[in-house]
């Protein structure tokens, strides 16, 4: 390199970070590691979450709404830092995550993002005795006691299915379907629930991560005639999928769990209906649209309800306000929760450690998302 | 019907291999270095678009003019900043090639810095019903797609072969010592050999981000299948790494019309695997120290 180049170089790299620093949303923002009091035992909530990679726009969310909770605090007894690592929803680098997160940042909680990365991570929480929330259909993620779930569970999303496909006389199915321990505990379930009733599977075809081509998939679906596809997955494959099915005048229904409200392309999902988590509070989603300026993502207000309830777990559970208590005491007062006020409702954390949310169905009608059955 | 589809799939998808592998491979040939960095060339050729039409609202050939040139001198600067202070310093190949990787995590990074980990989509096109052809469903940006990779590769060919620069480029490819001694600037047909392969990634970027959206790792993804079509055809020929592409395309949605779904990425790994260890310089590649034509 030129001696000549090399400020034009250094330059060009100032710039850069510049320009990093310049691209958050600028408006009331909470920061990234709030400290409410310098002399307060410290809680750390760490998170491994999909901060890169085609599922960033839910990791992203969740990191938002983290940093709301924390914001959003009102006096408490210790104060809470949060610490975040991205794990690309990739199960080997949610592994060194959690190690990180465990054995470096020392944290008292972690939360995640899927069943893929949520069962890895359970596996580094239950014998570190941190506490853990994961945002996952799988519930393996939540065995043990130190390892819980908030999210819609399959059982719940395919009962809402079952019953909108009986309603609309449409037995044959077909899945086409992300290869995520989630998709498939929705399929399996499904599966389970469908013995013995007019409703049969007709063809399930699965795809790895970063497929684009989905033609040869779809044809052989076809060749099966279905009455509807059901297709699960996210961003941007679920568009590509859609975008595909037009293009080789597929006229065969199809419907979808979770991912419409969140596609970048709405108008490919026009007339579609399909199943929904339960939607956020009235007063969350103001907060969360006047903070950054966006509709939150799918776990978004999962998350915030993980955080609120983790630090009532500790508020509660902590008798001495300059010691904070065992990991043990607040899981305890964790399995006490009953109709805590969370942004998706009145929460109650049962003994499986699965906070229930319900599924609702769901149009696109007019560009708008209208709930047609609760 | 269903068979004629099936050909038709696999020419798509050959065709967009076929555009990451022609650029690659003719990097490839004139350097002797895998410049992995090619991918986000492609993508950031794609976001250059988006950013230029769908944001700015340029007219979209202007745009796309644009972004096929800013993609060729991010090509070449990668060469003139990066590899060739590397290649004074008698770095080797495998330098090259990790400085190649580190460029590519570098873009991708900055492009989700600049733009967001959201998919980007390029609303030039109305997705709307294919046409048929020979049986088969097609869009015309599709049909676009396969001419254009036909049309590239004879292009390619034209100028491999029947041109003082392609000429260089193969002299250069075969012996650089001896290139230079008989009055070949081997940095200048370096330097071409970028540009081009970058202008050729431009396109790319082009056509695959309006038919598969955009996200700031596509690069890397359609990096391996490049990659995977140029070896299996023979890497250091621009024809016959396309040639590759199209049969890792048939490969593959030939090969999950029989097998369960969940193996088309098996189905380029392990023909890939196969290739290096039994026949490294592809199908239609020269055995090493083999007679030239």
């Amino acid at each position: 390199m030129n001696q000549k180049h090399r400020p034009y170089i250094v330059l060009f790299m100032l710039s850069l970070l510049f320009l990093a620093g310049c691209g958050k949303p600028t408006g009331n923002q909470p920061t990234g590691n709030v400290v409410v009091e310098k002399e307060k035992p410290v809680v750390k909530i760490g998170a491994s979450l999909s901060l890169t990679g085609g599922s960033a726009f839910m990791g992203e969310g969740m990191r938002n709404a983290m940093e709301l909770a924390i914001h959003n605090l009102g006096p408490t007894k210790y104060k809470y830092e949060l610490v975040f690592e991205d794990d690309a929803m990739n199960p080997k680098m949610a592994a060194d995550a959690s190690q990180k997160l465990i054995t470096i940042d020392h944290v008292d909680a972690i939360l995640s993002l899927s069943s893929g990365t949520g069962n890895v991570v359970s596996q580094f929480t239950q014998p570190n005795k941190v506490i853990h929330f994961g945002v996952a259909s799988d519930p393996t993620v939540a065995e043990g006691e130190y390892n819980f779930i908030h999210w819609t569970p399959p059982e719940e999303e395919t009962r809402a299915l079952i019953s909108e496909l009986e309603r609309r006389n449409l037995h044959n199915v077909a899945f086409i379907s992300f290869n995520q321990q989630g998709e498939k505990a929705i399929m399996n379930d499904f599966s389970h629930r469908v013995e013995g009733t007019e409703i049969s599977v007709v063809s399930t075809k699965i795809f790895n991560n970063g497929e684009k081509d989905f033609k040869t998939y779809l044809l052989q679906i076809e060749e099966e005639r279905p009455d509807v596809i059901v297709v699960l997955a996210f961003s941007p494959e679920i568009e590509i999928i859609m975008k595909q099915i037009k293009e080789l005048d597929i006229d065969t229904p199809v419907t979808s769990i979770e991912a419409v409200e969140f596609s970048e392309q709405p108008e490919l999902f026009e007339g579609v209906w399909y199943i929904q988590a339960a939607d956020p509070t009235d007063t969350f989603l103001a907060d969360y649209v006047s903070t950054y300026g966006k509709q939150p993502a799918p776990g978004t207000a999962n998350a915030y309800d993980e955080v609120n309830m983790i630090v009532a777990g500790f508020e509660r559970a902590g008798k001495n306000p300059l010691k904070k208590p065992s990991t043990a005491e607040v899981v305890a007062e964790l399995h006490k929760i009953k109709d805590f006020p969370g942004a998706l409702g009145p929460l109650t954390v049962p003994e499986s450690g699965i906070v229930l949310s319900h599924a609702v169905v769901r149009m696109v009608k007019d560009g708008k998302f209208v709930t047609i059955k609760p | 019907m269903v068979m004629s589809q099936l050909v038709m799939n696999s020419l798509i998808a050959g065709s967009i291999y076929a555009l990451v592998a022609c650029g690659f491979s003719l990097i490839y040939t004139t350097n002797r270095f895998m410049h992995f960095a090619h991918g986000t060339t492609i993508v950031a050729a794609g976001y250059l678009l988006y950013q230029l039409f769908q944001v700015l609202g340029i007219p979209f050939f202007a745009a796309s003019f644009v972004s096929i040139c800013l993609a060729g001198m991010l090509g070449l600067s990668t060469y003139y900043y990066l590899y060739l202070p590397l290649q004074k310093r008698k770095a080797s190949n495998i330098v090259l090639l990790i400085a190649s990787i580190g460029v590519l995590i570098f873009i991708e990074n900055l492009i989700q810095l600049i733009f967001g980990a959201s998919v980007k989509s390029i609303g030039y096109i109305k997705i709307a019903r294919g046409m048929d052809l020979l049986g088969a469903v097609i869009t015309p940006l599709q049909l676009t797609i396969i001419l254009s990779s036909i049309i590239l590769l004879g292009v390619l060919s034209f100028l491999m072969y029947k041109t003082i620069l392609g000429r260089n480029m193969r002299a250069v490819a075969d012996n650089p010592e001896l290139s230079s001694i008989i009055g070949i600037d081997h940095v200048k047909v370096s330097k071409y050999s970028f540009l081009i392969g970058s202008y050729l990634a431009g396109i790319a970027g082009i056509l695959i981000g309006l038919e598969q959206n955009l996200e700031p790792t596509m690069g890397t993804s359609l990096m391996i299948k490049g990659f995977t079509g140029a070896v299996i055809g023979g890497v250091g020929s621009v024809p016959a790494a396309a040639l590759g592409s199209y049969l890792l395309g048939f490969a593959e949605n030939f090969g999950i019309w029989y097998l369960p779904s969940g193996y088309k990425d098996a189905i380029a790994f392990i023909l890939l695997f196969l290739f290096l260890l039994f026949r490294p310089s592809g199908m239609f590649g020269r055995e090493k120290g083999a007679s030239h034509d």
